[in-house]
């Protein structure tokens, strides 16, 4: 059977055109996407778009730490064992979840939802920034770790992030940067190389 | 269908956009092959060996191959990173910026060899001269001359005569200077004082290296700025994006400045 045959029409074309939408699914991957649904029983694909709506109908932003949860605030902003005098800073919520399974954390976080991007014209007013300026109102937070990636988006964000909270917070912190565990030394590029450097510690 | 075709370029990472999982579309200027588009794969992993390689403003030295859509870079050895550009974040808005503009005001298939050296030299500027500012209006001068947008500034656009010490104003429509007589020839004018045209005749005649020890004042430094960003902006029919963040930062700036000055240490 070659796609020649199938039907592009009505309601698989549509379903084509919205995964389309997604982000990295290409014309390729939609179409094969589309057609696996239409081979799929109807359950299951009741039951995906069951997920979807559950997701859209049931989750919001912790008014709090801007996470996505369940409940407002979120459990890791009622958690009461928590330090309430750390705030890490993250751009995603997946970051948050990265950073749980260190177990090395237990401090508050804070998601942006995004990162600066001067070109791609994602400025800070895109992001949740007035929000984590609300919670350094009061004297509570004493560090805030910048976590956000080691990019140039990332950099850019932990930069405007210092200029604008170093007025109102005792101590910030940066994520340490350097070589990534299981890296090859001779892959690595200059700035990562140099930061590792300046970054050693006594053996 | 023709086989992959490999080859080696010399570029400078203008910008990149996530793409899927781990994949990053750059936006390449060479110095031989214009502006190019290509695939890094999975350089958004932690591992990966084209990640640090590949980030906006560094000079790279890439290897690629041809593909069925956009070509695929399969080795990346930075030249330079420009750490000292992406560690400050005054000088990392306003090489974005250059960068932007270069990405702009080139074309796609357009050769680009002088556009590229510019801006390889730009970066280079970036790091050592005293004002980030004067740079960036030096850059749009140039690469606007290079892009074919050189304003006349010794003629008035409109009457031809020559342009005396007087007060003038630039068309960013006709492409350069109005004389008195000719100021209202057209509508949106932009008052041109002497020394700012000064200035730009300078940035046109004069070395770089001259002109980095040039000292405007803020209020001059502000005209030429103004200027040249409304001319580029008629020319691009649009702002680009990072201007807003540069515009964001200043005001940022005044806002710290005004908030906490009790925080100035007088000097002894
Ligand atoms: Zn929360
Ligand atoms: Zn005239």
């Amino acid at each position: 059977m070659t796609s020649d045959f199938l039907p592009t029409a009505g309601p698989v074309a549509r379903l084509i055109e919205e995964f389309h939408k997604l982000p990295g699914i290409g014309p390729k991957s939609a179409q094969r996407l589309a057609y696996y649904f239409v081979r799929t029983p109807t359950e299951d694909a009741q039951s995906l778009a069951e997920a979807i709506i559950a997701v859209k109908e049931r989750i919001i932003l912790c008014s709090v730490c801007q996470n996505i949860t369940e409940q407002d605030p979120c459990s890791l902003c009622l958690d009461q064992r928590r330090e309430r005098n750390r705030l890490c800073v993250v751009e995603e919520p997946l970051d948050i979840l990265a950073l749980e399974r260190t177990r090395a954390y237990q401090g508050l976080y804070h998601v942006l939802h995004g990162a600066i991007s001067p070109i791609n014209g994602v400025g800070p007013e895109h992001l949740r920034i007035s929000e984590l300026l609300r919670r350094m109102e009061g004297d509570e937070v004493e560090e805030v770790i910048l976590a956000t990636n080691p990019n140039m988006e990332g950099e850019a964000t932990a930069m405007y992030l210092l200029r604008l909270l170093q007025p109102l917070v005792p101590r910030i912190t940066r994520l340490a940067r350097g070589l990534p565990a299981g890296g090859d030394l001779e892959f690595a590029d200059d700035v990562t190389l140099a930061r590792a450097l300046e970054g050693r510690q006594e053996f | 269908m023709t086989s992959p075709r490999f080859y080696k370029t010399e570029a400078i990472v203008l910008r990149h956009v996530p793409w899927g999982e781990a994949d990053v579309i750059l936006s390449l200027l060479t110095p031989n092959l214009g502006k190019l588009r290509a695939v890094a794969r999975g350089s958004r992993r932690t591992k990966s060996k084209l990640g640090g390689h590949v980030e906006p403003l560094t000079r790279v030295s890439l290897s690629l191959t041809t593909g069925k859509g956009l070509d695929i870079v399969t080795g990346a050895q930075a030249i330079d990173s420009h750490r000292r550009l992406r560690e400050d974040l005054d000088l990392l808005s306003a090489s974005l910026y250059c960068t932007e503009l270069s990405d702009a005001l080139v074309a796609d298939e357009q050769l680009a060899g002088s556009q590229y050296h510019l801006l390889r030299r730009t970066l280079e500027w970036m790091e050592q001269w005293a004002s980030p500012q004067l740079l960036i209006s030096y850059f749009e001068l140039r690469l606007v001359d290079l892009s074919g947008f050189l304003p006349e500034l010794y003629h008035c656009v409109s009457c031809r005569s020559e342009i005396v010490p007087d007060a003038h104003a630039f068309s960013p429509s006709l492409g350069g200077v109005l004389c008195p007589n000719c100021y209202n020839v057209e509508g949106r004018v932009i008052p041109l004082p002497v020394r700012v045209l000064k200035v730009l005749r300078y940035f046109l005649r004069e070395t770089p290296e001259n002109v980095a020890r040039l000292g405007l004042t803020e209020e001059v430094s502000g005209q030429v700025e103004q200027m040249l960003r409304r001319y580029i902006t008629f020319i691009l029919e649009r702002e680009l994006h990072s201007t807003r963040f540069l515009y964001r930062l200043k005001q940022l700036r005044a806002r710290m400045e005004n908030a906490m000055p009790q925080t100035v240490v007088p000097s002894a």
